[in-house]
C-alpha cells in the first residue's frame, strides 16, 4: 500500500484539450478532479492547447483531443476522451 | 516468441485498443478536435461539423433551387404553351419534350428521332426555308426563327412558330441547337380573318366610288328612256326597244344597289321587326325561289328577341342564302330555316373576328347540298367570287349579305363539310324596340304633276337635263345650276319665288344642304328635296329624318321622282 502510495506520488500527467471547447473543459475538471481526490499528496498534470501547440501533439502522436497522456509511472498510457468515466480513469492512472 | 517481438505486440495491441477509444470517443460526441498529419492547426470538430452542415444545407439549397428553377420553366412553357427540343449537332440525335410532340400531334413514341425525319413532317412549301434556317443555326448563324405549317398524322395542318439558339462546348465549337415550338394556328386564323375584312373593306369602298358615278348615269338613262315613254307617236318597236332599255336599267341600278349595299353606302331605313314572322311571311316566295324538289323546313325559337333592321334587307339576305343553298344542292335535298337567341360569350367572339359580345337573334340557313371545300370557305364572301357558271351568278350573293350584315351590327358565320353540306348563320343584335313596322304607303298609280317652280342643283350636266326635262314634262317650271355659286345667282336675280329646292346630296364645294341654308331666299322655309347617290360619309350631315323625308335615291323613275316631289311641296 505504501509503495502504490509512492508511486502515485509520482504521477505525471499531461492533457492535450482543444482551447474551450466542451469536451476539453470537461475532462480538465475531471482530471483535476481525480487528482485531487486521490493523487493529493503528489501529481504533476499538464495541460496543453493543441491549438496553440499541435507540433507537440504531433511529437506526442496525439490525434485528438481531448487525450489524456499518462507519462509516469510507465508504461506511457494515453486515455480518449473527456474522462467522464472515472473507473477507467482511475484504473489508468493507477488508482485502487 | 521474442521479448522484443512480444513487445512489439504489446505495442501494436495497445495502438489498436486505442483506435478503438478513438473512435468510441467520437461515436459518444467526446472528440473536440482532430490534429492534422501536417502539423497544421487541428480541425474544429465542432467546426468542421458545421462546415459540413453547411455546405450540406447550402448543396440542398442549391438543389432546391435547381428544382424550382426547372419546375417555374416547365410552368413557363406550359402555359405559354411552347414545347422543348434540342438537336445534337454530333449525332445528329432530335430529343423532343412531351409538349412539342403534342403540337405535333403526336405521342412520345412516335416523335422522330433525327433532324431528316423532322423535316418530313413539315409542309411541302415550307421544308426548304426551315431546313435552311436550322443549318445556318447550328453554323453560328443568326439565331433560328420561322412560322412553318405542318401536317398531323390526322391530316389537319397546324401552323407552328419556332425558334432556336446554338449551344457550344467548352471550346467553342457547335454542340447542339436548343429550340422552342409552339401552335400558332389559332394566331394564323385571325391574321387571316382580319386580312379578309380589310380586303373587303377596300373592295368596298372602291365599289362605293364606282357606284355613285354609275348611279348618276343609271339615272340619265332612266330617265331619258322615260320622257321618250312618254312621247305618243311611237311605234311599237321602238317602245319595245325603250322598254327594254328601262329594263336594263332597272336591273342595273339593282345590281348598283347590292354593290352599295356590299360597301356599307345604301340608303336603309330599319325598323324593329319580328325575325319570325317576317321569315313566316317569305316561306311561300321561298318555296317558289329553291323549286318544289327541295324541301323547305322552318323551326323557329319561341319567343325569338326583335331584332332592327330594314326590312328589304331581311328579305335580301334570306333570298340570296336560301338561293346559294338552292345551287349547293343538286337535285333533291332539304333546306331548312330556324332562328335562336343566343347570348354570346367572349369565347366564341375569339373564334370568330367580326363577333361582339352580347344578345344575338341567330338565323340559320343550312342545306343537304354538296358542301365546300377549305378554299373555297375562305373566299366565299368575297364579291365576284363565285363557283357558278357565266350568268348563273354575280358573285355578288353572299359579299351583299355579309355587308348587310355589317351595316346592322350584324355577322355571319359559315360552316361547311364536302358531301353533306353547309350551314350560314346570321346574327343580328337583340333590339330594345318593339314592332314598329307598319304597312307602307302603296305605290302612286297615277303620276302626280303640277305647276311649281323648281330650282335643280347638280354638278353632273347629263343629271341635271334630264332631271330637268323629267320635271318639265310633269308641268313645273324649271329652273338648274351646276353648282351652289351658280345657284345662289340664280335665286338672287330670279324675279319670283323657288317653290322646291332639288339638289344633289354630294358636290364640289357645298353640299345640299349648306347650299339650302345659305340661299338669299325670300323665303327662307323653302321646300328641299336631296337626290343622293348613295349614303357617303358626307351625307351623313343627314338627319334620319331628312334622309326619310327629304331625299330620293340615285337613280330614280320618272313615276318615283314625281311623286316624291309632290310629297314635299304639299307637305304642310
Amino acid at each position: 500500500m505504501a509503495v502504490r502510495k509512492a508511486r502515485k506520488a509520482g504521477l505525471r500527467l499531461r492533457l492535450y484539450v482543444a482551447g474551450h471547447a466542451p469536451n476539453s473543459l470537461r475532462a480538465i475538471a475531471n482530471v483535476k478532479a481525480v487528482c485531487a481526490e486521490h493523487f493529493s499528496a503528489g501529481h504533476e498534470l499538464e495541460i496543453v492547447d493543441m491549438l496553440e501547440h499541435p507540433q507537440r501533439a504531433l511529437a506526442d502522436g496525439i490525434i485528438v483531443s481531448p487525450t489524456l497522456l499518462k507519462l509516469r509511472p510507465l508504461p506511457v498510457q494515453r486515455l480518449i476522451g473527456n474522462l467522464s468515466d472515472t473507473p477507467l480513469l482511475l484504473q489508468t492512472l493507477g488508482g485502487s | 516468441m521474442t521479448p522484443r517481438a512480444g513487445s512489439a505486440n504489446i505495442a501494436l495491441l495497445q495502438r489498436l485498443a486505442e483506435a478503438n477509444a478513438t473512435i468510441n470517443a467520437l461515436l459518444t460526441g467526446q472528440i473536440d478536435a482532430v490534429v492534422e498529419s501536417t502539423g497544421h492547426t487541428p480541425v474544429l470538430l465542432a467546426e468542421a461539423q458545421a462546415a459540413l452542415r453547411s455546405s450540406e444545407s447550402q448543396l440542398r439549397e442549391k438543389t432546391v433551387r435547381l428544382a424550382e428553377n426547372i419546375e417555374r420553366t416547365n410552368y413557363a412553357l406550359r402555359a405559354a404553351r411552347m414545347g422543348l427540343w434540342e438537336q445534337d449537332l454530333l449525332t445528329n440525335e432530335l430529343r423532343w419534350s412531351a409538349a412539342t410532340a403534342a403540337i405535333f400531334g403526336l405521342t412520345m413514341e412516335q416523335t422522330p428521332t433525327s433532324a431528316e425525319a423532322f423535316l418530313g413532317m413539315v409542309h411541302a412549301d415550307d421544308r426548304q426555308g426551315l431546313a435552311e434556317s436550322l443549318v445556318s443555326a447550328g453554323r453560328g448563324g443568326a439565331d433560328h426563327e420561322s412560322e412553318f405549317r405542318v401536317v398531323w398524322p390526322d391530316g389537319s395542318t397546324h401552323w407552328i412558330a419556332g425558334r432556336a439558339t446554338l449551344l457550344r462546348d467548352a471550346n467553342g465549337a457547335p454542340e447542339r441547337i436548343l429550340g422552342v415550338v409552339s401552335d400558332i394556328s389559332e394566331r394564323k386564323a385571325l391574321e387571316a380573318q382580319y386580312r379578309q375584312s380589310q380586303k373587303m373593306d377596300a373592295i368596298g369602298q372602291l365599289a362605293g366610288g364606282v357606284a355613285h358615278d354609275f348611279n348618276n348615269m343609271l339615272g340619265v338613262i332612266l330617265g331619258h328612256a322615260d320622257l321618250a315613254l312618254l312621247g305618243d307617236d311611237l311605234t311599237a318597236a321602238a317602245r319595245e326597244a325603250l322598254a327594254e332599255i328601262r329594263s336594263a336599267a332597272e336591273r342595273s341600278a339593282a345590281l348598283t344597289r347590292q354593290l352599295l349595299t356590299f360597301a356599307r353606302r345604301q340608303e336603309i331605313r330599319p325598323t324593329v321587326l319580328d325575325l319570325n314572322a317576317h321569315v313566316a311571311g317569305s316561306m311561300k316566295m321561298l318555296q317558289r325561289l329553291i323549286g318544289a324538289d327541295i324541301a323547305l323546313g322552318w323551326l323557329p325559337a319561341a319567343d325569338v328577341w326583335p331584332i332592327r333592321m330594314d326590312p328589304s334587307q331581311t328579305d335580301q339576305v334570306l333570298m340570296n342564302l336560301c338561293v346559294n343553298a338552292r345551287d349547293a344542292i343538286a337535285d333533291v335535298g332539304t333546306l331548312t330555316i330556324a332562328t335562336a337567341n343566343c347570348a354570346l360569350d367572349a369565347a366564341f367572339c375569339a373564334a370568330h373576328a367580326d363577333a361582339t359580345e352580347g344578345e344575338f337573334v341567330r338565323l340559320t340557313v343550312s342545306d343537304t347540298g354538296r358542301g365546300m371545300a377549305d378554299d373555297v370557305l375562305m373566299h366565299v364572301f368575297e364579291p365576284f367570287f363565285t363557283t357558278k357558271g357565266v350568268g348563273e351568278g354575280t358573285g355578288l350573293g353572299l359579299a351583299t349579305v355579309y355587308g348587310v350584315l355589317q351595316q346592322n351590327n350584324g355577322f355571319i358565320t359559315v360552316s361547311s363539310e364536302v358531301g353533306s353540306g353547309t350551314t350560314f348563320a346570321i346574327f343580328l343584335p337583340r333590339s330594345a324596340g318593339v314592332d314598329d313596322s307598319a304597312a307602307d304607303s302603296d305605290d302612286v298609280s297615277t303620276v302626280p304633276r303640277g305647276h311649281e317652280t323648281i330650282l335643280v342643283v347638280d354638278d353632273d350636266p347629263a343629271m341635271r337635263r334630264v332631271v330637268t326635262a323629267m320635271l318639265t314634262s310633269l308641268g313645273y317650271t324649271v329652273r338648274s345650276a351646276s353648282g351652289p355659286t351658280e345657284a345662289m345667282q340664280l335665286a338672287r336675280d330670279h324675279p319670283g319665288v323657288f317653290d322646291l329646292l332639288l339638289a344633289d346630296m354630294v358636290m364640289p364645294g357645298m353640299n345640299g344642304r349648306t347650299l339650302a341654308a345659305q340661299l338669299p331666299d325670300q323665303r327662307v322655309d323653302i321646300k328641299r328635296l336631296f337626290m343622293s347617290g348613295f349614303t357617303g360619309p358626307r351625307s351623313g350631315e343627314l338627319s334620319e329624318v331628312e334622309r326619310e323625308h327629304s331625299s330620293i335615291a340615285k337613280p330614280f323613275a320618272l313615276a318615283a321622282l314625281a311623286s316624291k316631289v309632290r310629297e314635299v311641296l304639299d307637305r304642310a
